[in-house]
């Protein structure tokens, strides 16, 4: 392979990976935004119930104890279908209140337990689970103090087929466009290599050129005078011609040296 | 003396002859950017605006698919926050509070839109249509009724998503720097191509025509594979071949002559006329011209203008595949510290969590640079295998759940990375020209590998990031281990082939002395500590854009970085101690700049000390001052944090040891570098 088509190859790579990586960024960047969105509509949720409990609690009442706790956890599923489930566990991680009224009691998941303790942004953590996204917050009493966590869990139904159209409508437009900008990056490329080597084929052609009719190097008894060569290829080949008709007339000097 | 064709306005015009063929570099000068900047910033500005506007135009479309979706999330979000809101309201009336007399409707109402991203203005209208409260003058939006209220109620919610703006001109500024990465990386391509292979094989081509118009065939330039430069290569070729068979024919003719010259006397009569010619028309020496009298010694110049050592294209093909594979290695840069963070650790500090792995790695690197520039080095077989290692190691990390286990394979990619490394590394060390190659192997460690980690980052999210950075590494390590001309001579080839090292080749191999080498170490210490752990923990933790592009910024500052006086080094360093300080401590208070931008004074003035500080040439002296200095970073660091001493105390301790340094710099030492 010529070194300029390795080259050639190299950018189509280059340009290959970059469209896929600009492919990535967006449709991460809008499933992300998505995501996002879906998160931002239960802050408000996690804010009410939050406020609603530690209200409780600052008045003095220990958290297995606000037993308004179960009613609230259980309006806030049933006021939002896009909610699964909400639970509201201490801070050793055993659930409290939750609207899965059958898990009171149980450990929470060890991926929330990691979560609170590695991916905590502030009070807020979150995890994502098999077809659902877990939200959550540290609720804190008046010192200040974490006294338990209420957590939603929302579908990730919509994201999830969100994100499949998403892939498709962008496989549909690369489709097209992925051809389009290798194209017009390797067009341009191999234009710009093409006249960076435009002297070395103008070189070739000069000295691969057929010498002109007639003029084919015979044994002259002296050297014609060439007409004067303008180019570099035309000069070796002047240059080479002059040098096999010397090397032949002399050859012929050295035959005849016999014949005196 | 007529010259080759006129070139096009880049085209290569050919250098004079007698110019130096074998250290091939990119060239300075107008000279240079008429044949290799100018080429290769075409190149780049096609790769950007292909790369860009495909990513402009697949953005539209996903957001013609996304927006009604996400309007219609945003919408519900705010119509649930309205009903919550309209249920309060409701409960109020239910206790017989008219709504026109509730207290502090307004407040209440502009602490929920505050609260409520999805919420951008709320408004109580009571039956007449009276605003009773609002947040904003003539809302517009979806009306909830609220239930019980008599007369009748409504509250007024307007949606927006202020994610929507954000998230937008994020994702755009990722996409211009994923388009210019691709056209820094086709420009880089390019000019390296143009000028450290084309450039000195053009060179060789036009000493060789030069001498052949003016009847000196003996030098022909290598023959190439394919292109148009073989094509060149070989048509000169053929033009030497007929003179060649022309000086055959004569040959056989004095030999038939001499075969009956018994008495001398033809010999006499023949010797004129091969000399006549001898002396006219050189030739290269063939094993079947045995007729020594007729075939002059090469001219004298001849000797200087030999071809390259077959070293120096391999060498400069070492130098691509070791700047790739940096950029791959050096692409986890802005994940590694938070990575770390996140896995827990069941007998290292918070502080040290970070530190601990890098520092396994960089000494993983060191052993495997040590192992990789000896003989194992040498074998294209060990150097793939330990590219893949290192790759195999950076895709694992995608299935890596605890603390010890990431450490475990940090070891594993750095044993890998350093013996591919250094094996790639010693392939180019005598050939190449310095600067050059350090200017590349800076773009790629330090402004292209952080890039593409962060970018990366965005797109898949971190855990994916390592993996496809893995998967590259795998594909690549066969391609990027290969054995060109100069790795397979192993890491001396060119001295081996006959050629003597350079002067800088010269140069790099001495060693530093202590304060050069101390002022390098300060200066690498607090960028590769931003590098590796604060901007990865800081601004960079959760934004792998944030932390790739700060860190690309700081590499950038070191590429650029003029020359400086070490007195320079050193108040660059405080200052970016100061920089770091006013990001962490005073920006925030103050309501400085944007988060993600506040550290970018800091990076750039610790790119430029690095710049400035960093010897010019290679050599074991500066790696192992680089390499101590990044190591004192990381230690620093963890010192640091885990005596929550103030941001930017190690910066300055080091710019006061950069300081000492540069006053007990003696003069030899300020122009070495």
């Amino acid at each position: 392979m010529a070194p300029s088509s390795r080259i050639l190859l190299a950018l189509a790579g280059v340009t290959a990976a970059s469209l896929a990586l600009v492919a990535a960024l967006v449709f991460g960047g809008l499933d992300r935004l998505g995501l996002r969105s879906a998160e931002a509509n239960m802050d408000f949720l996690l804010s009410q119930l939050r406020g609603s409990i530690e209200a409780n609690v600052g008045l003095g009442l220990a958290l297995p104890d606000v037993r308004v706790a179960q009613a609230l956890v259980e309006q806030a599923k049933a006021a939002d279908d896009r909610v699964l489930a909400v639970e509201v566990f201490s801070p050793a991680g055993v659930s409290l209140f939750n609207t899965d009224r059958g898990a009171v009691g149980e450990e929470i998941p060890e991926a929330w337990r990691r979560a609170l303790a590695y991916r905590s942004v502030g009070d807020r953590w979150r995890v994502e689970e098999l077809g659902a996204i877990v939200v959550g917050e540290a609720m804190r009493n008046d010192f200040d103090e974490p006294v338990g966590y209420v957590a939603v869990t929302i579908s990730d139904a919509a994201r999830a087929s969100h994100a499949d159209g998403l892939a498709a409508v962008l496989a549909a437009r690369a489709a097209w466009l992925a051809p389009l900008a290798l194209v017009l990056a390797l067009g341009v490329a191999g234009w710009v290599l093409d006249r960076s080597t435009r002297d070395l084929r103008r070189l070739a052609a000069e000295l691969s050129a057929a010498p002109p009719a007639g003029a084919a190097p015979s044994p002259a008894p002296a050297p014609a005078p060439a007409p004067a060569a303008t180019t570099p290829g035309a000069r070796v080949r002047a240059a080479a011609d002059r040098a096999v008709a010397e090397h032949e007339r002399a050859a012929a000097d050295v035959l005849a040296a016999d014949e005196a | 003396m007529q010259s080759l064709p006129r070139p096009g306005r880049f085209a290569p015009a050919l250098s004079a002859p007698g110019r130096p063929v074998s250290a091939p570099a990119l060239l300075s000068g107008r000279e240079a950017r008429a044949r290799v900047w100018t080429p290769a910033l075409l190149v780049a500005l096609a790769l950007t605006l292909a790369v860009g506007l495909a990513g402009q135009l697949m953005l539209r479309a996903g957001l013609g698919y996304s927006v009604p979706a996400l309007a219609e999330s945003t919408r519900a979000g705010a119509a649930a926050v309205g009903h919550a809101v309209a249920g309060q309201f409701a409960r109020a009336r239910a206790l017989g509070i008219p709504l026109e007399r509730l207290p502090d409707a307004e407040a209440y109402l502009a602490r929920i839109a505050a609260e409520a991203p999805q919420v951008r203005a709320l408004a109580l209208i009571d039956a007449q249509g009276r605003t009773l409260a609002a947040t904003a003058p003539d809302i517009e939006g979806e009306a909830i009724p609220i239930r019980g209220a008599e007369p009748p109620a409504t509250l007024v919610v307007a949606a927006a998503s202020p994610l929507f703006d954000d998230a937008m001109l994020r994702l755009r500024v990722a996409l211009w720097l994923a388009a210019l990465l691709a056209g820094a990386a086709g420009g880089a391509i390019t000019a390296g191509f143009l000028g450290l292979a084309q450039e000195p094989a053009r060179r060789r081509l036009r000493r060789a025509v030069e001498r052949a118009a003016e009847g000196d065939f003996a030098e022909t330039p290598p023959p190439g594979a394919r292109g148009r430069f073989a094509a060149a290569a070989e048509a000169l070729a053929r033009q030497v071949e007929r003179v060649q068979a022309a000086r055959t024919a004569l040959l056989e003719a004095a030999a038939t002559i001499r075969a009956i010259d018994f008495d001398g006397s033809l010999g006499r009569r023949i010797d004129p006329v091969l000399a006549r010619v001898q002396a006219r028309w050189t030739l290269p020496e063939r094993e079947d011209d045995d007729l020594g009298d007729l075939v002059r010694p090469p001219a004298a110049g001849a000797a200087s203008a030999a071809p390259a050592p077959a070293g120096a294209a391999g060498a400069d093909a070492a130098a691509w595949r070791l700047a790739a594979a940096l950029a791959i290695w050096a692409g986890a840069a802005p994940l590694v510290a938070n990575f770390a963070v996140d896995r827990g650790a069941l007998w290292a500090t918070p502080a040290w969590q970070p530190v601990v792995p890098l520092l396994v790695e960089l000494a993983a690197l060191a052993l495997g640079a040590l192992v990789g520039r000896g003989a194992p080095g040498r074998s294209a077989t060990l150097r793939a295998l330990a590219l893949a290692l290192a790759g195999a190691c950076l895709a694992a990390t995608y299935w890596c759940r605890t603390w010890e286990l990431f450490v475990a394979l940090r070891l594993g990619a750095g044993l890998g990375a350093g013996f591919a490394g250094a094996a790639l590394a010693g392939a180019f060390a005598p050939a190449a020209s310095p600067r050059a190659l350090r200017a590349l192997l800076v773009f790629a460690a330090l402004v292209a590998g952080p890039l593409i980690g962060g970018l990366a980052g965005e797109a898949v999210g971190r855990r994916a990031a390592f993996l496809a950075l893995g998967v590259l590494a795998l594909l690549a390590a066969p391609l990027l281990a290969a054995a060109g001309p100069g790795a397979r001579a192993g890491p001396r080839a060119g001295t081996r082939a006959g050629a003597a090292p350079s002067a800088a080749a010269r140069a790099a191999a001495r060693g530093l002395s202590a304060a050069p080498a101390l002022l390098a170490a300060c200066a690498a210490a607090p960028a590769a500590a931003a590098e590796l752990t604060w901007l990865p923990l800081g601004p960079g933790y959760d934004d792998y854009l944030a932390g790739g592009g700060l860190a690309a910024g700081l590499g950038l500052a070191a590429l650029l970085a003029p020359r400086m006086p070490p007195a320079g080094v050193a108040l660059a360093l405080g200052l970016a101690a100061a920089a770091r300080f006013a990001a962490e401590d005073w920006g925030p208070a103050l309501g400085g700049p944007p988060p993600a931008l506040a550290p970018l004074p800091a990076c750039l003035l610790l790119g430029l000390a690095l710049g400035a500080a960093a010897p010019a040439r290679g050599g074991r002296g500066a790696l192992l001052a680089l390499a101590g200095g990044a190591a004192a970073g990381l230690l620093a660091e963890g010192l640091a944090r885990q005596l929550s001493a103030p941001p930017g105390a190690a910066t300055a301790a080091f710019a006061a040891a950069a300081l000492v340094a540069a006053l007990a710099m003696r003069p030899a030492d300020r122009g070495r570098g």
